[in-house]
């Protein structure tokens, strides 16, 4: 693929951007100077020692922080011109997140954790609540939609905690280190979900992951460390 | 370049199921819910209580006064207090024409051994003053219809219908008027049955020749007036000397403010516990926002406006608000039918007579206890609300670490509390400030101590842990280090608690001061072993009676002492005078000049009375004596605690020239040191039954037991509202400490899965609750002692002008350590119970 076709194609671009945290008088550089692009419908995944800032840079993707400099701009729209509750609208439209420890609402229901993102979204509850169960019921979880999270094993919330990001078919996926909470078998029947639903709705995903099982997996792979981000050369196929 | 970002619309609600995770959150903390719901419906319930026995009493006070002097301008008395003539009344009417006047004259009788205010009337002269007197129709038409009635019977009397018919009388009946020692009959001629007809329960009508032949008075008390400027200026050219027009219901204004003085302290009280009750509500809500932080965060990361948590928040304590108001205000209506009897009682006892005592339920003050309820529910949810609006996304939270956030708070916060005492004693500087400023610096001094104690218990808990860090069990190490590690919750609940507890201890030293006070004034000021008192008013001792118990066997000594209402320039005031020195008569408080008092050249003032008046020693007050005016210099003051009201010393000779009839009304006997002192009383009381008119013979004991008994009874609704205050306290600590253990068992199921046992996990939530609970009522003994000196010295002192003895009631301080650590200990057995249930696993995973 050619740079003009590249950029053309950009869903997720991201240019000189750069953030430091204050500790105490000091300040700490977490992201270099960074210059990437996402493109539309492609899985990739982003590797890097703990403390390099992969954490960091999803959020700032995701508009829960602010960039110190540079920009990033999804659809073509910059996030810079966003305020925190704008941002916070973007994110709940156009983003799903998955999470390693899952975080569901533990006084939730698997379907109602579910139907919370859609209900956030304008839909009637007992739609919302319809659509829920249909979702689970169609990756065998049926049975367990009135569960709450406590009732469920790591596996299953992980695949509740993905239903919930994909529900609403937000255009970006972030997922943080999904399978780092789950046994190997489990882990490749949540990758197996994450890729057919984003398939299906031709989703873009960023996922940070210390796996390289997992990376393997993506269409392409990133690398963070202090000096930037690196594509790693080689072929991956899903 | 893609299509641009479409962005929903801005949440205007909160979504139905962040509703439907709140109220599963509440039912799984339904006891934490449910005591704060219990601690908001009792201060609830002790405001809506308190104001209704207020406001009853307010309205009992307007309608007794209505009854009493209805819509006047003026009243025309007789300078030195006595009867006015009842030519006057004639005079006026003829020389000056003025119609719009009336006769009045009132005093006690008592009919089947119950009270009633009877009023004399002279009918025809009350239409034509057309008096809106309550329970009468305004025209003059209906009241002469009334009226006729009742003139048409001689010995006529009016009767409030239910009184009538709770005594079993019917119109025709006769009855026996006791007043004075005389009986008098009279004839039922009609009953009242207006709309106000409550204000007349405790009241009868007579005519007013008939009410002076059954009170045995002849004369006028007044002659009531409504008048224009005009003829005011006439009249007060026109009238004798020895009469002063005044303006109508200046005696009451100052009786009411004095009751109201005394409502506005039991409001206060109440209010104090509503506020506790909101600080534990403050406590509960910032506990429970602490708890689902995460879940709080995930909620943020997933898009939901920082405007819908803080919706969430409040929306949840409005509810709870809400239920627990509308329970406090049903309980407030039961409980105020019985305050309003201490109240009304106590108002009674102190100022005024009331004629009416029913409880007339005011339906403002419902709504303005739910609304006070709700408000402040809300307004206390407000911070933790913010701070749930704030939940930092979940992918942040690991960078915030909370409790290393609050330890930097602690000193901002030591210094906020540090400012906020330096106000609240620089608002007390002045002496004769406001009431309102001086609720407005004990509430500064209140949270000034407040934000002091998380600081204050860190420091305390570092020493601690600093001297014997060897020495201490592992299990009493830990749960000291548990306390300090998580101040921003523990020094938080230990804060509200203290407040809580403190209260208890500024009211009960308070009463117990103010009781000692009155022991010791008592000591001082009865003189003599046995006091012999003629109980008719305004009647003095049988000069004949006098002389015989002076002969009496065992007798050996005898005082006498004086009694009349003054008029002064502050209006009318009790004046004393004694036999004797006054330093053995008086509890003197101030007296520079007390020889001038003994050589009859200077008065004595009580306490109450020159604190309203501003008056202090060296100052003039000016009196009305039947040949014009007069003034004396005020040599000292003396504590008094008989009344809010006024009242003076005059030197005995000052006082015989005013009143040169007037005989005792009261003598002090001193007995043989031998004498047998129950035959002498015996012989005493046998001598007075010979005698007419009503005597009272009583030893100081059994005055003091009397007097200390009328004390316990005013103070008896304080009594029960400390009580109501401490039953508050005792759910707040339970709720506050039992949230704060349930939401730290995830910690404790990582300590038993690291190897503690049940028993040693139990063991370390007991002994931290324990702990917190002697801290906070360690520090509530200061507390409460600050608030009890501004409640002495400042809140009593701008109320009643009574200044008191300083006394710490030791059982009040025990009561206050053992409230704390009684319901911390049991605020820590169900959490210490459920982690011995628990298995460590399943803990771990229930979040």
């Amino acid at each position: 693929m050619n740079a003009e076709a590249d950029d053309r194609e950009a869903f997720v671009r991201v240019s000189g951007l750069s953030h430091v945290y204050a500790q105490g008088t000091q300040a700490q550089v977490v992201l270099p100077d960074l210059n990437f692009t996402l493109r539309r419908g492609e899985i990739v995944a982003l590797l890097g020692r703990s403390g390099s800032g992969k954490t960091t840079l999803l959020n700032l993707i995701s508009g829960i922080e602010a960039p110190g400099q540079g920009e990033i701009e999804i659809a073509g729209h910059a996030l810079s011109t966003l305020n925190e509750q704008a941002r916070t609208r973007f994110r709940r439209r156009h983003i799903g997140f998955i999470y390693q420890f899952f975080n569901l609402v533990p006084s939730l229901s698997a379907a109602e954790n579910i139907a919370l993102i859609l209900e956030l979204n304008g839909a009637p509850l007992k739609a919302a609540m319809t659509q829920a169960r249909d979702l689970l019921a169609s990756i065998g979880l049926g049975a367990k939609t009135g569960h709450f999270p406590a009732q469920l094993s790591g596996g299953e919330q992980q695949r509740v905690a993905i239903l919930r990001a994909l529900a609403h078919a937000p255009a970006l996926i972030l997922a943080d280190e999904p399978t780092g909470n789950l046994d190997a078998h489990s882990g490749q029947e949540m990758l197996q979900l994450l890729r057919e639903q984003l398939r299906a709705r031709r989703g873009t995903a960023l996922v940070v992951t210390h796996s390289l099982a997992v990376a393997r997996t993506a269409d392409r792979i990133l690398t963070l460390d202090e000096g930037g981000i690196h594509e790693q050369a080689g072929d991956f196929a899903w | 370049m893609n299509k641009p970002v479409t962005l929903p619309g801005r949440e205007r609600g909160v979504a139905s199921l962040l509703w439907r995770g709140a109220w599963r959150h509440a039912r799984a903390h339904r006891w934490q819910s449910g005591l704060s719901v219990l601690g908001v419906m009792l201060g609830v319930m002790m405001v809506v209580a308190v104001d209704l026995a207020n406001s009853s009493a307010r309205r009992a006070f307007e309608l007794s006064v209505a009854t009493l002097s209805g819509n006047l301008t003026h009243q025309i008395v007789a300078q030195d207090g006595g009867a006015v003539d009842d030519a006057l009344f004639g005079r006026l009417r003829t020389e000056l024409g003025i119609q719009s006047s009336a006769p009045a004259l009132s005093g006690e009788v008592s009919l089947q051994g119950r009270r009633f205010t009877l009023l004399g009337l002279d009918l025809l002269s009350e239409a034509s003053l057309e008096r809106r007197r309550p329970g009468f129709a305004a025209t003059p038409d209906a009241l002469l219809g009334l009226g006729l009635q009742a003139l048409t019977q001689p010995r006529g009397i009016l009767l409030q219908g239910e009184a009538a018919a709770t005594l079993g009388l019917a119109v025709g009946d006769t009855l026996p008027l006791r007043s004075g020692g005389n009986t008098t009959e009279v004839t039922l001629a009609a009953t009242l049955d207006g709309a106000q007809a409550n204000a007349l329960d405790k009241v009868m009508f007579a005519d007013i020749a008939l009410a002076q032949a059954v009170l045995g008075r002849s004369g006028l008390d007044s002659i009531d007036l409504r008048l224009n400027d005009a003829q005011s200026q006439t009249l007060r050219a026109w009238l004798p000397p020895e009469y002063l027009l005044i303006a109508a219901g200046g005696d009451n204004a100052t009786l009411e403010q004095l009751s109201q003085a005394f409502q506005i302290n039991l409001r206060a009280m109440s209010l104090l516990a509503l506020l506790v009750a909101a600080l534990l509500i403050y406590n509960t809500a910032s506990l429970s926002v602490l708890e689902r932080l995460p879940t709080l965060g995930v909620l943020r990361a997933l898009g939901v406006e920082r405007g819908a948590l803080l919706r969430l928040v409040l929306g949840e304590s409005a509810l709870l608000g809400l239920i627990a108001s509308s329970g406090g205000v049903a309980l407030g209506l039961l409980l105020g039918q019985v305050l309003v009897r201490f109240v009304t009682r106590t108002v009674d006892d102190l100022y005024f007579t009331l004629t009416v005592t029913r409880f007339l339920p005011d339906y403002w003050v419902l709504l303005e206890g739910l609304a006070l309820g709700l408000g402040l529910t809300v307004a206390a949810a407000l911070l933790p609300a913010l701070q749930a609006a704030n939940a930092p996304p979940i992918t942040l939270q690991r960078f915030m670490p909370q409790e290393y956030a609050w330890r930097r708070r602690l000193r901002v916060l030591a210094l906020v509390g540090l400012g906020l005492l330096a106000s609240g004693y620089a608002l007390l500087w002045p002496e004769r400030g406001a009431l309102v400023t001086g609720f407005v610096a004990l509430n500064c001094i209140v949270f000034g101590f407040c934000l002091l104690i998380p600081w204050l218990l860190s420091g305390l808990l570092a020493l601690v842990l600093a001297l014997t860090l060897r020495h201490l069990p592992q299990t009493l190490r830990l749960s000291l280090r548990n306390i300090q590690s998580g101040i921003g919750r523990t020094g938080l609940a230990v804060a509200a608690l203290c407040v809580a507890v403190s209260v208890t201890v500024g009211v009960g030293v308070m009463i117990g001061s103010f009781r000692y006070t009155i022991e010791v004034w008592l000591e001082q000021t009865l003189s003599g072993d046995v006091q012999l008192s003629r109980l008719d008013e305004g009647a003095g001792i049988d000069p004949v009676l006098e002389r015989a118990v002076l002969t009496l066997n065992g007798v050996q000594t005898a005082r006498r002492h004086y009694a009349r209402d003054l008029r002064t320039e502050f209006g009318m005031v009790r004046a004393f005078a004694h036999e004797g020195a006054a330093a053995e008569q008086l509890y003197i408080k101030d007296a520079p000049d007390l020889a001038a008092f003994d050589a009859g050249e200077a008065l004595l003032l009580a306490e109450p009375f020159a604190w309203r008046q501003a008056l202090n020693s060296g100052d003039t007050l000016r009196y009305y004596a039947p040949d014009g005016e007069r003034s004396l210099p005020v040599g000292g003051i003396y504590f008094d605690y008989t009344s809010g009201s006024g009242a003076l010393e005059l030197p005995l000779g000052r006082f015989l020239e005013l009143w040169p009839e007037q005989g005792p009304g009261q003598i002090s006997l001193t007995l043989n040191p031998n004498a047998d002192r129950a035959a002498t009383l015996n012989a005493l009381r046998e001598l007075t039954r010979n005698f007419p008119g009503s005597y009272g013979v009583a030893a100081n004991a059994e005055i003091k037991a009397l007097t200390l008994a009328i004390f316990d009874r005013t103070f008896a609704i304080t009594d029960v509202l400390r009580l109501l205050a401490l039953l508050v306290a005792f759910v707040g600590v339970l709720s506050a400490l039992s949230a704060l253990q349930l939401q730290r068992l995830r910690e404790y199921a990582l300590l038993r899965a690291s190897g503690m046992t049940a028993g040693e996990t139990s063991a370390m939530i007991l002994t931290q609750t324990a702990t917190m609970g002697l801290c906070a009522g360690l520090l509530a003994l200061p507390l409460g002692l600050m608030m009890s000196q501004v409640l002495i010295d400042v809140i009593n002192r701008r109320s009643f002008g009574w200044s008191m003895q300083h006394l710490i009631p030791w059982e009040v301080l025990g009561q206050a350590l053992a409230l704390a650590l009684g319901a911390a200990l049991l605020a820590g057995v169900y959490p210490a119970l459920r982690i011995r249930r628990l298995s460590p696993a399943l803990a771990l995973r229930e979040e």
